[in-house]
């Protein structure tokens, strides 16, 4: 099973690390304290948001089948409630994909780029050295 | 000058042009990456338009303009579900599938597991979703060239369905992924143009007001008040529900969707790409609402329906009307527009499914599995790539001719459910779970694509009364859309292949998948100059 092929690996810039080289290289990257935050900081973010987004949607679907009269009632003029419903959705999608491209800016795009620098220069040392 | 050779001169002009782009394009098409990923040199928001082009299919212009202008609100529904999804794509998949994959859907699959079963799962489930959304493009296609010629009886949309076939093998064959990148933008902009035009023209009959265009359209429709309100198509909430799971996490599914994310440089870019197309394609379905309630107001229920059962021309239907009716010159130009905008729509759509599926077959399957990895013979790939466009061209044009009468949102709708069941729990489990095994990953595709497509077979549209199949009998499963069954499934078949397995090798390379998929580090990078081109070659893996 191990002797399959795979994806060689393709962290370094090189490419000609061994797959062990590479394995030692990233467990070490792994537990580096701005790898291990910027995870933490991935995850925080983004399953929360999902799940606020996928209730916030769902709820839509749900009720459109558990409360017809409720989605049918006019608010404003011909606007139904379940019209309304519908269109803040979008209001919904149109927020969090702006409050997710700020926050990614801001709190994950500085930590990734500072740590992929960090790595790559690292390893062109590494290269020297062993030349 | 009647309305059949208007449409005709106004069509073939589109066709022309397109084909133009593609020349064009197929002479800056020279490698690999340029064929399947336009060289990683397109920026985001080319990418956002693209990505809208490849998504805002016959379904949304044609399907759900349909599904309002005979039930009212619950078309709507499709609107709202196909724009949120796009947060799926967004929060957790764009970025990361950028970073650690190079052409197809399973290359992130690959990166952790062992090639040969996974690539094979994926290409597999890549062909199945696609054959599946072309069979609705394909059906659209069809309805649209019988009204533009006036046609009636099966052999007209038959002859439809086969020319779409030979122009789509057209684009795929000469263009590359350039060429449908920019035959997506174009057919973007003129179908965000023509639904804005016709969405104003709507809104002016009625005065600008929206309130007059909604009871109107109660009126006209027969149901009064019950056409604002949810009930008209679906009256069960679990049917609700699983339309609602299909539609919201299809998309992330969608491998034409995703191998998008490889035509730009950088995550960045990818992330910019999804922000553009939630822009535009978000738009396009609130108008949707204009084309729906505007069609049930002013063409009304009789003449969809005659022009085609399941309601797919209600849009053209309603240019006519807006222009000055059937016979006018005016209704006649502008059916011709908006039919021509329409079948650009299709075209551009089929065009972008097929060269997904066939580069998924040439690079995964061929390539990766029949090939073993070995001496990679780019020319003989993009030679299969080739082929197979050929042969799932035929497939969907086999396939549509029995699915006719069927509304297309109603159809891509299923597809999406099959994407949602196959690929998602795949894709997601690969990028953030580390135990995730190759036995998982192929259980996981294979449960879901044969489940959900299992559970269309036995549902109400194929078995049957209101089928095809066994009319005497009930149908084996009562759900129209089976996401609510097969969306669980495909996860808790991953989920269990799993378990069932260990596979340590997995495991260390997810260690190497995290690093990379957040950061970029060793990413794949654009392609500038035939020296990175060369790098590139000398980087490949070779066996």
């Amino acid at each position: 099973m191990a002797n399959e092929p795979r994806e060689p690996s393709r962290l370094t810039a090189t490419g000609r690390m061994s797959r062990d080289e590479a394995v030692t290289a990233t467990e070490a990257v792994g537990k580096d304290p701005e790898m291990v935050e910027l995870e933490r900081r991935h995850r925080r973010f983004v399953w929360p948001a999902t799940a606020f987004f996928l209730i916030y949607y769902m709820s839509l679907n749900v009720l459109a089948g558990t409360s017809p009269d409720l989605m049918g009632k006019k608010l404003v003029g011909q606007f139904t409630f379940g019209y309304l419903f519908a269109l803040s959705q979008f209001v919904m999608a149109f927020v969090v994909a702006w409050v997710y491209s700020r926050w990614a800016a801001t709190r994950i795009d500085p930590l990734a780029t500072d740590l992929r620098e960090r790595l790559l220069s690292q390893q062109i040392k590494d290269k020297e050295v062993s030349e | 000058m009647s309305h059949q050779s208007l449409s005709l001169s106004l069509f073939v002009l589109f066709v022309i042009l397109t084909l133009g782009i593609t020349i064009w394009a197929s002479r800056q098409t020279k490698t690999a990456v340029d064929f399947y990923s336009a060289g990683r040199r397109i920026k985001g928001w080319q990418n956002g338009v693209a990505i809208s082009g490849d998504y805002m299919s016959a379904a949304s212009f044609l399907g759900i303009a349909g599904l309002i202008s005979l039930f009212g609100y619950d078309g709507f529904l499709y609107s709202v579900g196909w724009l949120v999804a796009y947060l799926t794509v967004l929060i957790l998949i764009a970025e990361l599938l950028r970073n650690s994959g190079k052409y197809t859907m399973a290359d992130v699959l690959a990166y952790r597991m062992r090639q040969r079963p996974v690539r094979s799962a994926a290409a597999l489930s890549t062909v199945g979703v696609s054959i599946v959304y072309l069979i609705a493009q394909m059906v659209g296609a069809g309805a649209l060239v019988k009204l533009l010629l006036g046609l009636e009886g099966d052999a007209a949309a038959i002859l439809a369905i086969a020319g779409v076939g030979v122009l789509m093998i057209v684009y795929v064959t000469f263009g590359g992924m350039i060429g449908t990148t920019w035959v997506q933008i174009v057919k973007a902009v003129l179908l965000m143009a023509g639904t804005l035009l016709l969405s104003f023209l709507v809104l002016a009959k009625f005065g600008f007001s929206m309130n007059k265009m909604f009871s109107d359209a109660a009126t006209a429709s027969g149901k009064g008040d019950a056409f604002l309100a949810p009930g008209l198509r679906f009256t069960s909430t679990i049917e609700l529900v699983s339309l609602g799971l299909a539609l919201v996490l299809g998309t992330a599914g969608l491998p034409h969707i995703l191998i998008r994310f490889y035509t730009v440089p950088t995550a960045q870019a990818a992330r910019r790409s999804v922000i553009w197309a939630i822009g535009i394609i978000g738009s396009f379905y609130i108008l949707t609402t204009f084309l729906g309630f505007g069609a049930a107001a002013l063409v009304g229920h009789e003449a969809i329906t005659k022009a085609d059962k399941a309601g797919n021309m209600a849009g053209p239907l309603l240019a006519q009307v807006i222009g000055g009716g059937e016979g006018s010159f005016g209704g006649d130009l502008f059916l011709a527009f908006i039919a021509a905008v329409a079948f650009a729509t299709i075209l551009a759509v089929v065009a972008g499914l097929t060269i997904t599926a066939s580069s998924s077959f040439a690079h995964d399957f061929y390539a990766n599995v029949l090939r073993r990895g070995q001496e990679r013979d780019e020319q003989a790939e993009v030679r299969v790539a080739r082929i197979t466009a050929l042969v799932i061209g035929a497939i969907a044009i086999v396939l549509a001719s029995f699915a006719r009468g069927q509304n297309v949102a109603f159809l891509v709708g299923l597809a999406f459910a099959v994407a949602a069941s196959a690929n998602l729990p795949t894709i997601l489990f690969s990028l953030y779970w580390k135990r995730f095994t190759t036995s998982g990953a192929v259980t996981g595709i294979l449960v879901g694509l044969f489940g959900s497509l299992l559970l269309v077979v036995i549902g109400p549209n194929v078995m049957g009364p209101k089928g095809l199949i066994f009319k005497g009998s009930e149908p084996l499963f009562p759900l129209e859309n089976p996401g609510i069954v097969s969306i669980p499934l495909g996860f808790a078949a991953a989920w269990l292949g799993t378990m069932l397995s260990r596979e340590p090798a997995s495991e260390e390379m997810y260690e190497e998948l995290r690093v990379r998929s957040l950061t970029g580090l060793g990413a794949e990078e654009a392609e500038v100059a035939p020296a990175a081109k060369a790098r590139s070659s000398a980087t490949r893996p070779s066996g």
